[in-house]
């Protein structure tokens, strides 16, 4: 039988309590998710979001069911527009997404995103 | 499923964790729960080739039964055989069978009949984990499994189903049937795989669009610093990733009552070629050693042939295309010219010409198995080593650069052992007093709150997530 190294949590009721803040905080968001109204729209994103999909043996065995069904649970999910605040925040520390600053090349000021298509600056220079 | 996904960690786990721990009475209903459970996360995303896995582990339960009660006979040996042929041929097939056709079609000038087959999930994985069962049942090294439900749960176990670590049935045969649920070890699990999970969904996926942004593009238009932040980023994606993954997995196992052995070791502190693979994927070449050097006659005859045989085959298991088994040739030609005198003398200089040395050797290979394509590989490598008309910076490179200093720091940090000396001196801490201690076990519950936090927002907002491991 294997034994255990000695953990660097000292008790057993904090131990638990780790795992208890996982396992209820989970759970709570499952249930508010199950029985909280169906949102439609993102105002923030400003799309329309996944709704609901209804199963059919070939979208079952195919994998699209499940593919919508992520999206929608995610797309409605407790909370969402603050988690995606925070996010932003994470990606502003690692990776500085707002352009500009001293160091920093603006490829055209006078530009926008969209005068780019949606292309990269990689694919703007390559034409 | 994948680990790092709303679905996993908010409808998945809360419903396992319910059914396992507060619904199940004893152990085979823990045991049962677990399987049903596995079945679902592995046929999630692909019911078809759930059926395939099932076969293959039973294959393998009847090879096994027939060399139990054929001792020392012919008949076991061609169970062994058998056995091992069947599963191994799944894998060709699936795996291996367009890669063969389409090169033999080519060498003879005819059009190639291809399966174009998709990849069943983990059979990579779960190919080998049933071969170890077998084998060591044949050696009477573990006794042979008499419930195929047991055996079953051996290979589909959901934590390690995916993309490993590689666990040996003789590893976890008494753990099947007879674990200890520890507060302790459960708690530990659960950090260790929201640590995991925010190194895969944060460290891994950065690195991975940087990665992507570099080495996707036009090779003629790129930079050579940006061909080196570009295989710098893949360099620590796919450690991120990976390792990450098998954080997640021995995390789960951990509270589930299971010990996996571990799979990473700082491979990138290593100092020489062969004590980087001492340390990376730690499963799988412990799995080609014990399987196949070993047996093919290790160190003792032909060793310079066996491992050629290894190392090849460690290539082309990561995947079916001729950069991998380059990739595989290429750590043959390092771990035999080390064997022969480099080691000795890298031993001799100071450590950090070993680390450089090292390091170095080992992006140029990750180099090898990032393009699949062999124009590109071949287009990429004048670029790095600043051979071609390419520009030494391009136009963006500072400017992306720049904008991820911050990120390069952290997982330049995170890939030396630094998390490994702060555990140990918080450890210190705590054990001076037991107020000391309470503290310390309060801070793991902070930490428990704010890795949840950062990996569920990381979840919703993220929309770029691969997991480079499966396409093994």
């Amino acid at each position: 039988m294997h034994r255990l190294k000695k953990s660097y949590i000292h008790s057993n009721t904090f131990a638990m309590v780790i795992f208890f803040i996982f396992f209820v905080i989970i759970s709570i968001f499952l249930i508010i998710s199950i029985f909280a109204p169906e949102k439609t729209v993102s105002e923030r994103e400003n799309r329309t979001l996944q709704e609901f999909p209804t199963p059919s043996i070939s979208t079952v065995f195919n994998g699209t069911f499940i593919k919508d069904f992520e999206n929608h649970y995610s797309d409605t999910f407790p909370l969402r527009n603050f988690f995606l605040d925070v996010n932003d925040g994470i990606k502003k520390i690692t990776s500085q997404l707002s352009i500009g600053g001293d160091d920093i090349v603006i490829y055209d000021a006078n530009k926008t995103g969209d005068d780019f298509g949606g292309e990269s600056l990689e694919d703007v220079e390559k034409r | 499923m994948v680990f790092s996904s709303l679905a996993f960690v908010y409808i998945f786990l809360p419903i396992c964790f319910l059914l396992y721990f507060f619904i199940a009475r004893d152990i085979k209903q823990r045991n049962i729960i677990l399987l049903v459970m596995s079945l679902i996360f592995y046929a999630w995303g692909e019911p078809k080739w759930i059926i395939l896995m099932v076969i293959s582990t039973l294959v393998e339960f009847i090879g096994a039964k027939i060399i139990d009660e054929n001792r020392g006979t012919t008949k076991a040996k061609v169970a062994l055989g058998v056995s091992v042929a069947t599963s191994l041929s799944f894998l060709f097939i699936f795996k291996y069978f367009d890669f063969f056709a389409f090169n033999f079609a080519n060498i003879f000038g005819l059009t190639p009949k291809l399966l174009e087959l998709t990849l069943p999930i983990g059979i990579s994985f779960y190919t080998f984990q049933t071969i170890t069962y077998i084998v060591d049942v044949y050696k009477e090294k573990v006794p042979v499994q008499k419930s195929f439900a047991t055996l079953l749960l051996y290979v589909s176990m959901f934590p390690q189903l995916i993309a490993g670590p590689i666990v040996k049935y003789s590893d976890i045969e008494e753990q099947l049937n007879n674990r200890k649920y520890h507060p302790k070890a459960v708690g530990e699990g659960v950090i260790r795989f929201l640590v995991g999970l925010a190194k895969k969904i944060i460290l891994a996926n950065i690195a991975g669009e940087m990665a992507t942004k570099f080495l996707d593009g036009d090779l003629e238009t790129l930079s050579f610093l940006g061909a080196w932040i570009g295989i710098i980023s893949y360099t620590l994606q796919i450690y991120f990733d990976f390792s990450a993954y098998s954080d997640m997995a021995i995390g789960l196992g951990k509270i589930f009552g299971f010990t996996y052995p571990e799979n990473f070791n700082y491979p990138y502190i290593a100092t020489t070629i062969s004590d980087f693979w001492k340390r990376w994927h730690i499963s799988l070449t412990t799995f080609f050693r014990e399987y196949l050097y070993i047996p093919l006659g290790g160190n003792r005859k032909h060793h310079v042939l066996n491992l050629l045989i290894v190392w090849v085959l460690t290539g082309f298991w990561h995947g079916s295309a001729w950069n991998f088994i380059l990739w595989g040739l290429y750590y043959y030609v390092l771990v035999c010219l080390e064997r022969l005198f480099l080691g000795r003398i890298i031993e001799n200089l100071p450590s950090f010409v070993g680390h450089f040395y090292t390091m170095f050797l080992v992006i140029i290979g990750w180099v090898f198995f990032y393009f699949e394509d062999m124009d590109r590989l071949r287009a990429f490598f004048p670029v790095l080593f600043g051979f071609g008309a390419n520009s030494f910076i391009g136009v963006t490179d500072r400017a992306v650069f720049l904008n991820h200093i911050i990120f390069f720091i952290i997982a330049i940090l995170a890939v030396t052992p630094i998390s490994k000396v702060i555990k140990k001196k918080f450890v210190e801490f705590k054990s001076k007093s037991n107020t000391t201690e309470t503290i310390g076990d309060v801070s793991l519950v902070l930490l428990t709150l704010f890795m949840l936090f950062i990996d569920t927002a990381a979840m919703v907002g993220s929309t770029f997530n691969p997991f480079l491991y499966f396409r093994f």
